[in-house]
């Protein structure tokens, strides 16, 4: 019997064993006999404040509840991403994974920032995120609130296109538990983590997991028989992980501090259709301290955090590895602080700074060896005024951000948002124009490779290509985009809601490559600014809808359509984000919990070769969940139809993955 | 891809069936927040001293607008305070809140209510609802959710304004906020 049989026939001895589950903690049908302490004891979940409180949002926001994570077949963030409407994520290998937003090019997740618990965890070299290691673990995550649109007029470089903000559960509302959780292809994870109260007004909370992505064998694919077992496959990784958070709580005041580590090794496909594939070791943390203070109706927030990435890529010469690069620090260290004034009439004002101090140094094998050691300092001061007008019909949101970079011009961001309600706040009308830049990342301007078949080199360095053409290095300017939208927000119950945003961004300086020389079939390949623009206009719809007090289903479309300008004049159709994308589900909320969920997204396609197009798909995932006294058991199948599909060109193909989960509390 | 073998198939459908065949018959519905706030209102009512002339008879609950109580509303008209009857009447927009001792605004009903809000100075109205800042512009008891937790916000101002007395009880769980 396989392991994988072992623990269905088991899981389901285990049901049947326990019979009828016991009753549920406040199964009474009331609650007035409990005194008042206990009342404000007793946990609850509900999404409806947050959308109520989404009701008088000046942009378009999506919120993905703990519900939404912890129901769904959902094992990773960017599985769970996947459904919010605006964002395109996808899957390269079950190591490699992304998330864009708003018909930007895949390879381009430097276009929105991620936050957890307001810490940057974008990586400092390239901007985008590491999500297979990122150290932390769906079950404390609290919910995950996505901003779409250009957001840089608060949070400033790389919010372009949207930010990803990542909250975390209080220390005091994490569970006890135990997961084990396997599937197939060898796929695995057990994690524990628990809290306790330090006194009266302490909580820590901690847990650690291991992961191993999968430990099948791809070696028949690439037609190279015969590798020995230890060689490391494209989607493996094995994963360890730890996370802490440590809360205060006191009258007028509240501190937290709270972070993460992870340490792994994974296979790792450097590009598509490579048939070498790098062994990558990867260790990466991050820490936050944030400190706030009630000062009457007024607050002060004070936050430091950081970041880092360390990796180390070897690739495969057919005997053994060899070095390839290390990534000796991708640091980031930021602080904020901002005030947050409520008593001035009709107006909510917040006023903040931000230092932020991000470093890089990488080791290249080139021949000769090639490396770099960057730095760079940012200071920045924003401000938000929201105003209430006619008798609070009227909200006008005006923000502007100034940040300097050490080794850029100064950026001003400004934004303007007016929301309109009608019928009592059912509904929300929103208009919306702001800007945001993107900082050229280090690797843009620094990184150079050049050995036998490969030759790419950053825009800041002086190179010689393989024929003997000198190109000299030249920065980087920032990137920009202006964000123009409408929108539309209704929600005349609690049991229905429908968001509607008309969009249109453009996207000058937009990142290109520019080939220099193409010798013995080796393509060479350079950043640069290409002063080219990027049109993008799109239509969001979300609605959500709750029926039968059981029952909650969601429906999403996007279409998003992307030009380019050319530099001999003309347009040509951008194709590297789907055009058109719809996903929904549904969850019935029983004793036994069912999320079934599916999405369409169309083709893409990308005009450099050695990418090609991928396909349209479709793809359905389900989960099956039951709570059995302190036991949860949750089935799950992404991929349920085992329709075969890309994600991106020339990586793995994803098919079904059954998943099976015990989790205990205590 | 690995094929499920028959024999995987099975275990996965005894397993889901075996899910479903545990279920009570009478599911029970995750309706806890609704619980626990209409418990809030019991509460309320209960640890509140009404001047005279509303010391006496019926405690008249009135909630205007959406609410989240969910079903448990004819549940709490069913209770009783020391021999006083708890009435539990719904109320349109614009209707006349004097006759009420607690009322409930619903979503977006303390702002279009304002001016009746204001208008309730002089009758020992208690007012309740969710809406942000409630307690610190003029309501008397604003319920928030913080850490999955349900929890009172109360403007003391207001009520003593309203000759409402709460009681020790409810303040000493309660965040006490001012205008």
């Amino acid at each position: 019997m396989s392991q994988r049989t072992f623990i269905l026939a088991l899981t389901a001895a285990t049901l049947l064993v326990c019979g009828r589950p016991a009753l549920a903690e406040h199964a009474a049908e009331d609650l007035f006999s409990v005194s008042l302490e206990d009342l404000a004891a007793i946990k609850v979940e509900s999404a409806s404040r947050h959308e109520e409180d989404l009701m008088g949002a000046p942009a378009a926001i999506t919120v993905v509840t703990r519900d939404d994570i912890r129901h769904s077949a959902a094992h990773t963030l960017v599985e769970v991403l996947q459904y919010v409407v605006g964002l395109d994520g996808y899957t390269k290998t079950r190591t490699d994974m992304d998330v864009i937003a708003r018909g930007m090019a895949q390879d381009e997740s430097a276009k929105i920032l991620v936050l957890i618990d307001g810490q940057p965890v974008n990586v400092a070299p390239y901007g985008g995120v590491q999500w297979p290691t990122l150290p932390l673990l769906l079950d404390d995550i609290e919910r995950i609130e996505v901003v779409r649109g250009a957001a840089s007029a608060v949070y400033g470089a790389d919010a372009v296109t949207g930010v990803i903000n990542i909250m975390t559960l209080a220390a005091a509302d994490r569970e006890n538990r135990a997961t084990v959780m396997v599937g197939e292809d060898g796929t695995q994870r057990y994690s524990v983590g628990g809290a306790t109260a330090l006194g009266p007004t302490w909580n820590l909370a901690a847990s650690a997991s291991f992961w191993r992505t999968e430990s099948g064998s791809h070696h028949e694919e690439y037609g190279l028989p015969g590798l020995p077992e230890n060689w490391s496959l494209k989607d493996q990784a094995d994963i360890w992980q730890v996370g802490f958070r440590l809360d205060h709580s006191g009258d007028q005041s509240s501190f937290t501090s709270e972070g993460g580590f992870s340490t792994g090794e994974e296979g790792y496909n450097p590009s598509p259709g490579d048939l070498v594939i790098d062994r990558s070791q990867k260790r990466t943390f991050w820490l936050n301290n944030a400190f706030s203070r009630a000062m009457g109706d007024n607050s002060l927030e004070l936050r430091v955090g950081a970041r880092n990435l360390w990796q180390e890529n070897e690739d495969f010469t057919g005997d053994d590895y060899r070095f390839k690069y290390r990534l000796d620090r991708g640091l980031g260290v930021d602080a904020d602080a901002h005030y947050l004034v409520q008593t001035l009439p009709h107006q909510t004002l917040i006023v903040g700074a931000n230092l932020s101090y991000v470093a890089a140094s990488r080791n290249i094998a080139n021949d000769p060896p090639y490396e770099y050691d960057e730095s760079e300092t940012l200071v920045a001061a924003y401000l938000q005024d929201q105003i209430h007008l006619l008798d609070r019909r009227l909200l006008l949101t005006l923000s502007g951000r100034y940040d300097k970079w050490a080794n850029l011009d100064g950026q001003f961001s400004p934004r303007a948002a007016v929301n309109y309600f009608l019928a009592d706040r059912k509904v929300n009308l929103r208009a919306i124009v702001g800007t945001s830049f993107r900082r050229p990342s280090f690797d843009e301007n620094f990184y150079f490779v050049s050995r036998p078949g490969s030759w790419f080199k950053g825009a800041a360095v002086d190179a010689v290509t393989a024929d003997g053409r000198v190109i000299e290095g030249e920065f980087l300017e920032a990137e920009h985009l202006l964000d123009m939208e409408l929108g539309v927000r209704m929600q005349p119950n609690k049991k229905f809601q429908l968001d509607i945003s008309a969009f249109r961004h453009f996207l000058d300086d937009a990142l290109g490559y520019e080939v220099y020389y193409a010798a013995d079939g080796v393509l060479n390949l350079g950043h640069s600014g290409t002063g080219n623009t990027v049109t993008v206009r799109g239509v969001e719809s979300a609605a959500r809808l709750v029926c039968c007090d059981r029952i909650s289903a969601f429906l999403n479309y996007t279409y998003q359509d992307a030009e380019r300008e050319e530099p001999g004049g003309g347009t040509t159709t951008w194709e590297t984000a789907p055009r058109h994308k719809v996903s929904g589900g549904f969850r019935y909320n029983g004793p036994v919990i069912i999320d079934l969920r599916g999405r369409y997204v169309d083709a893409v396609r990308y005009d450099e070769a050695p990418l090609t197009p991928v396909d349209s798909y479709t793809t359905f995932d389900v989960a099956v969940s039951r709570r059995l006294g302190s036991f949860t058991v949750k089935l799950s199948a992404t991929d349920l139809l085992d329709d075969e599909h890309f994600e991106y060109p020339l990586y793995s193909a994803m098919t079904r993955k059954v998943m099976g989960l015990v989790r205990y509390e205590f | 891809m690995t094929d499920l073998t028959a024999r995987h198939r099975i275990s996965l459908t005894l397993g889901i069936i075996a899910m479903l065949w545990t279920a009570p018959v009478c599911a029970l519905a995750d309706d806890t927040a609704a619980k626990v706030k209409a418990a809030y209102l019991y509460n309320i009512a209960k640890f509140v001293e009404w001047p005279d002339g509303a010391a006496e008879g019926s405690i008249v609950i009135g909630v205007v607008g959406e609410h989240p109580f969910g079903n448990q509303l004819p549940r709490l008209a069913s209770q009783k305070i020391s021999g006083r009857r708890l009435v539990v009447r719904r109320l349109e927009y614009g209707a006349d809140l004097a006759g009420c001792h607690i009322v409930f605004l619903g979503e977006g009903m303390a702002g279009s209510c304002r001016t009746a809000v204001e208008g309730l100075v002089d009758h020992p109205v208690l007012t309740v609802s969710e809406e942000r800042n409630f307690a610190s512009q003029g309501g008397v008891i604003e319920l928030v959710q913080q850490g999955g937790k349900v929890r009172m916000r109360i403007n003391q101002e207001a009520a003593t304004v309203r000759r409402i007395k709460l009681s020790r009880q409810l303040l000493s769980v309660a965040e006490l906020v001012t205008d």
